[in-house]
């Protein structure tokens, strides 16, 4: 039966590594970088990030108001973090009249608004749209969620044709043989380092996947629903509403004919609180001191209290009622499902942040694994193979192989695109290749 | 044997088609949900006695146990001049307090609640007879403050 098998993985193998190894080049050249984003926003906005703690700090409304007054065609403000410790700036979150999202940072002490960048243009950012949809949103998204889905079938094919045929061949399996030559040392090069990364490869791509449009939000769907993953509103769902905390029991007549414009939440005459108390309310949640507060995104919105610091064990999403400043909702991670905490190491884990430094050069040696798995792969079909065809083994029926097309059905359900990815293909192979003569011959029909 | 492999597996990504529905916060969280009602109804004139009615209620039941202070000050003033006042309990979750109205105008009163879970600082503005100008303005900007947070932030 194995084979049997070989050359038809083989020839799969071949054909979805030629196809994914451009973008794999760039997932893990953007990937290595990324896990020192800390780092390197810590270089950058030095100027920007630290301030001499003098005296007592300002309060937040009048630091938010300060930084909606530097910015240019400033309209809302979003959101406000005050910053961990007595020498970091405050970061305040604004919108402008074009709809651009910014982030002022202001001194605390002082007033001095100390620079304003556009969130959009953080060299960080594109590299995070680079490395999750390449610059191109939604439909770059799915490339993505499909380049890291045929990367785990490649990976599962490699490790198959990896595998050794006899104990005695051990040797090749573990190690390079440097002693050897030509074709053997080159698929020791490709296949040896290969196997060695493959577990934590394979934990880098289900963890970002949890990212991806299609099918992360599936699975946080699934294990929200099912109260095993992330509380709702962290990621999915509805977050809670202000509106049946503080409320009034009749009409209050003055407001109708006071107010020009008949609405009837104004009426209730409920202030929203300011951000003064609504930074006093987080600092006795005694969640980390990183934490971020978003504005209310509507009358019946909440002020939400957002940290996720390097270690997921921290991570806080609280929710405060604009009208009565007390919290309505804080989940934590011991308030996660067991899979929700499951993912939240990923993420942290994924990101580089949860072991700190050991965990970056964990992550980066992966990534360069990854980048030296497509050279030596790419370098040894391109020296093996023959002039005028693709080299790759003869194209066989894949009915002829049950159990194999079971497997990809079964992979094609639990990853949709991939399943869509195996129908494009069939039909282009029954509808152009193999109707077209020099196709067949060249990719050895 | 693969034939229900994939019944298994259908199973399994249909039941992930369907929508995360409310109630499944509380599976997370089991925070009482308060009510805190503010009736400023019966203030109607300038008088050193006109009185304000709290209700709190927690899970829908009435609390009677709740620390509230209350702080009232005028729109115009409100640099320079504010009130402190204590509550009187009525009983059934209801406290009220008179409240000393010196002039027609806008005002606002702050309560803050407190129990053993209860930490609520909610402020309500109502007015008293007509309002100068510069109250109308002061109405108009709280409204607008509310309005103005329209952009999501997810």
């Amino acid at each position: 039966m194995k084979k049997q098998l070989q050359p038809l993985i083989w020839r799969w193998h071949l054909f979805a590594g030629l196809i994914l190894a451009p973008f794999l080049i760039i997932i893990a050249v953007t990937g290595a970088i990324y896990l020192f984003r800390a780092d390197i926003e810590e270089y950058i906005y030095k100027d920007y990030y630290y301030v001499e703690a003098e005296g007592e700090q300002l309060p937040p409304s009048d630091l938010a108001f300060t930084a909606l007054n530097a910015v240019t065609g400033g309209e809302d403000i979003t959101r406000y973090r005050p910053g961990e410790s007595d020498t970091r700036s405050v970061e305040v979150g604004i919108t402008d009249e074009d709809g651009e999202s910014l982030t002022a940072f202001v001194n605390p002490y002082t007033r001095e608004v100390l620079g304003i960048i556009n969130d959009n243009t953080r060299p960080m950012e594109i590299l995070a749209a680079l490395h999750s949809e390449l610059l191109g949103g939604t439909f770059g998204d799915r490339i993505v969620e499909l380049v890291a889905c045929w990367t785990i079938i490649m990976l599962i094919s490699g490790l198959f044709l990896w595998f050794p045929k006899a104990t005695e061949k051990i040797k090749g399996a573990v190690t390079i043989r440097f002693n050897k030559r030509g074709r053997i040392r080159q698929r020791d090069f490709h296949a040896v380092p290969a196997f060695w990364i493959s577990g934590g490869l394979l934990f880098f791509l289900l963890s970002g996947m949890l990212w991806t449009g299609f099918w992360g939000n599936g699975v946080q769907q699934l294990t929200t629903a099912s109260g095993a993953g992330y509380p709702p509103p962290i990621w999915v769902g509805p977050a809670p509403e202000s509106t049946t905390v503080a409320e009034d029991v009749a009409d209050v007549s003055w407001a109708a004919e006071q107010m020009p414009v008949a609405d009837s939440d104004p009426s209730s005459g409920f202030r929203q609180i300011t951000i003064d108390e609504v930074v006093k309310t987080a600092e006795q949640t005694g969640v980390h001191p990183s934490y971020d507060i978003f504005y209310p995104a509507s009358l019946e919105g909440v002020f939400t209290l957002s940290v996720f610091p390097p270690k997921a064990q921290d991570e806080a999403t609280i929710h405060i009622d604009q009208y009565t400043g007390s919290v309505i909702a804080d989940y934590r991670y011991d308030n996660y499902g067991p899979l929700g905490k499951i993912m939240a190491l990923a993420i942290t884990i994924h990101k580089g942040l949860e072991f700190g430094l050991i965990n970056q050069i964990i992550g980066v040696i992966i990534c360069i694994g990854l980048i030296g798995m497509v050279i030596t792969g790419v370098y040894m079909w391109y020296k093996r193979k023959p002039e005028g065809s693709v080299g790759a083994p003869k194209a066989k029926s894949i009915f002829e192989y049950k159990g194999l097309l079971s497997i990809l059905i079964g992979f094609g359900i639990i990853f949709p695109l991939v399943g869509l990815s195996l129908i494009i293909l069939f039909l282009t192979d029954r509808l152009i290749i193999r109707k077209n003569k020099t196709l067949r011959r060249w990719l050895n029909y | 044997m693969y034939k229900y492999f994939y019944i298994v597996l259908s199973f399994l990504l249909l039941s992930g088609c369907s929508m995360v529905d409310r109630s499944t916060h509380d599976k997370y969280n089991d925070i009482p949900q308060t009510n805190i009602i503010m009736d400023t109804e019966n203030i109607t004139g300038v008088s050193p006695s006109e009185v304000f009615t709290m209700h709190i209620l927690k899970d829908g039941e009435p609390v009677d146990d709740a620390d509230i202070t209350l702080t009232m000050w005028a729109a115009k003033d409100a640099e320079v001049w504010s009130e402190e006042y204590d509550v009187s309990h009525e009983g059934d979750g209801a406290y009220t307090a008179e409240l000393n109205i010196p002039r027609e105008g806008l005002y606002l009163i702050k309560a803050h609640v407190k129990d053993d879970t209860i930490d609520a600082l909610p402020t309500k503005y109502f007015t008293v007879g007509s309002l100068d100008m510069f109250e109308e303005v002061f109405i108009q900007e709280f409204s607008n403050d509310d309005i103005m947070q329209t952009h999501s932030h997810h």
